[in-house]
């Protein structure tokens, strides 16, 4: 073989799938392989048995279910779709192109929104009714919820003995009735999904992308959307992907409850969710867990962080935060009015 | 007869030549194996036995390539055939006793769950042996009939142990494996570090004689202490000295070379060739001793660690 490799494991990998590179490129924690015969995308993850197994299974039902949405993963000759090296696994998929730039005008939120719609609406399964699962669910995050508070409570009881603020501590000071009120309405929503499932005796769950963000996806120059990873893809509620998928926009970019109540409805367009699961969404959203993960990273990592670094992460979160609640107030007006 | 076409159609090669007519092909993909297989059956289990492997060990294991439509092996009007990568790279063994103790740990407890029921599987037969030893020689040179019929004794005396051994073993409950045959160490090739071990066609073979290669081998090899770290690491693998040391004693003991000598001597013609054979046995003799010894001296200093209550 007369091929140059460095990387001895990439050279081992590219064998199951008889691939003899010209070059070799990484772009994140992709490796760009490109050969005479075209270009392939192969990830680098770690996986234990079980989550390589369910990931297999994942993107075959994706296959099976005609999701076109999706990057498929490409099998070695011996058939494998991941191939284990030492401690690390890889997978092979086609190179995709992923672009900013469209033939026709693209908002590539509507896009991503609506396809994760389409991914839901394929995967929709009535769950078998459990009061005890729904409790335990119901439960577990009020605890946790609940200890986050207790936390950020203590931590805010501590500042306020200073006799000089920070500018970090002020700004959390100025805004922590407000995080308090948002812990609370996202309690509200949660009981009102939890009461609203166990009256209907049902609840439903999807295949989740669980990292459904921009940068797992590819866009085609038409402005297809093509996502990638699911290794983290779940069977649960829908609401809890198209939080992560909310809160990854809030996140990236300006946005107003207008707008939000746009993705909404696009995402209803295809899927419509029930009045219990819009509850949990909401309170998913709700949660200031964003913030409280702002003051973790203040306090555990004062020295990386300059002041002004960690007060303007603080002001984006706080401002997402009177986002989120202008959105709650527009998804239930009458309850939240 | 096998049409390049025909391959180069089911497995979506742009070009394919003959290398070595009919065993070797040259493709842009690399080199590729064919293996003819007469039993379809042993063909299968290969098949199963090899996946299995890889899955355990995350080393290449000489697997059937698939075709363009998923299938790992095709019919012919001689039989079946599987396509394989042709590896031709040796693997240097030295300082890997670790790497290379689980992956012998896993060779030779992988198993699976197989229903050929019409498999034949070579089990080793200490009767069988005796017999063909039993017989004395027919050789007409009287220097040739002294050489043979010493060693004759001496086989008798260490199939008779081995026997004894062999017995002890199977009290200790020990379940002998069942691999693949291996021949030689230099069955493991190197793919970019990685070992690439190649597979024969031979029907599995239930016992403890490809181990005894592979252990007598690395001794000619690596000397008695890169042995006895391998032996370490296949006793947490392979609960060897709790298990399999006794039967595998006995498959040392076992005077198979003896057998082979005696078979070759069947066909010799002329007294060049005897003296060929003679140098032959003589040598695997000594280093069947040998690994009996190694064997024996690891085993006494493993039971050394276990305090005496």
């Amino acid at each position: 073989m007369s091929i140059q490799i460095q990387q001895k494991p990439v050279g081992a990998v590219l064998f199951q799938y008889d691939l003899y590179p010209e070059r070799i490129e990484t772009v994140g924690k992709i490796k760009k392989i490109h050969t005479a015969n075209g270009q392939y995308a192969l990830k680098e993850t770690q996986m234990t048995e079980e989550e390589g197994e369910w990931f297999v299974h994942v993107m075959k039902r994706l296959e099976r279910i005609n999701y076109h949405f999706v990057i498929p993963i490409i099998p070695n000759k011996y058939g494998d779709h991941l191939i284990r090296y030492g401690k690390q696994t890889y997978y092979l998929m086609p190179w995709y192109e992923d672009h900013t730039e469209f033939r026709y005008p693209v908002e590539q939120e509507e896009v991503m929104v609506e396809e994760i719609a389409k991914l839901h609406d394929l995967t929709e399964r009535t769950q078998e009714y459990s009061e005890e699962v729904l409790e335990d669910s119901f439960e577990t995050l009020k605890k946790r919820w609940a200890l986050r508070r207790i936390e950020m409570e203590r931590y805010v009881d501590q500042i306020e003995g200073n006799e000089y603020y920070s500018p970090f501590e002020l700004t959390l000071l100025t805004h922590f009735q407000r995080t308090l009120f948002m812990a609370n309405e996202a309690e509200k929503h949660l009981t009102s999904w939890y009461e609203g499932a166990k009256e209907k005796k049902s609840f439903r769950s999807v295949l989740c992308h669980g990292k459904p963000s921009r940068k797992h996806v590819c866009f085609d120059k038409y402005g297809t959307a093509y996502f990638i990873n699911f290794e983290k893809a779940v069977l649960d509620t829908p609401s809890r992907d198209l939080a992560l998928l909310f809160r990854h926009y809030f996140q990236s970019r300006p946005w107003d409850e207008h707008e939000g109540r746009h993705w909404l409805q696009l995402y209803e367009k295809q899927f419509t969710l029930s009045d219990e699961e819009r509850h949990l969404f909401i309170s998913y959203l709700a949660f200031p867990e964003s913030i409280y993960q702002t003051v973790d990273t203040y306090m555990k990592k004062r020295d990386k962080l300059t002041e002004f670094q960690a007060v303007t992460q603080l002001e984006r979160k706080i401002l997402t935060m009177h986002r989120v609640h202008r959105f709650m107030n527009s998804v239930f007006p009458k309850e939240n009015g | 007869m096998l049409r390049l076409e025909t391959i180069k159609e089911s497995y979506g090669f742009k070009e394919v030549t003959w290398e070595v007519d009919g065993k070797i092909l040259k493709t842009e993909k690399g080199l590729k194996r064919l293996s003819h297989w007469t039993e379809k059956d042993n063909m299968e289990w290969h098949i199963n036995w090899r996946d299995r492997l890889a899955e355990k060990t995350g080393c290449l294991t000489d697997r059937m390539i698939q075709s363009l439509y998923g299938e790992r092996k095709f019919l012919s009007d001689v039989g079946w055939y599987t396509l394989h990568d042709e590896v031709t790279s040796p693997f240097s063994y030295q300082n890997r006793e670790k790497e290379m103790g689980i992956f012998f740990g896993h060779y030779f407890s992988t198993k699976i769950e197989d229903d050929h029921q019409n498999l034949h599987i070579d089990v080793m037969n200490l009767e069988r042996m005796s017999d063909q030893i039993s017989k004395p020689s027919t050789a007409k040179n009287n220097h040739s009939t002294s050489f043979i019929e010493g060693l004759r004794r001496e086989s008798i005396n260490r199939l008779l142990k081995a026997k004894r051994l062999w017995k002890e073993g199977q009290q200790a409950g020990g379940e002998p494996p069942i691999v693949t045959p291996i021949d030689s160490l230099d069955q493991g090739k190197n793919v970019f570090e990685k070992l690439f071990w190649q597979h024969g066609t031979g029907r599995p073979e239930k016992g403890y004689r490809s181990l005894k290669i592979v252990l007598s081998q690395w001794l000619q090899r690596y000397g008695r202490n890169s042995l006895y770290k391998l032996l370490n690491e296949l006793d947490k693998q392979l609960s060897l000295r709790e298990l399999h040391a006794k039967a595998l004693l006995a498959e040392c003991l076992t005077p198979r070379e003896f057998i082979q000598f005696m078979n070759e001597m069947k066909d010799v013609k002329d007294q060049q060739q005897i003296e060929k054979c003679k140098e032959n046995l003589s040598y695997q003799w000594e280093e069947s001793l040998k690994l009996v010894k190694a064997l024996s001296e690891w085993l006494d200093l493993t039971r050394e660690k276990v305090p005496n209550p």
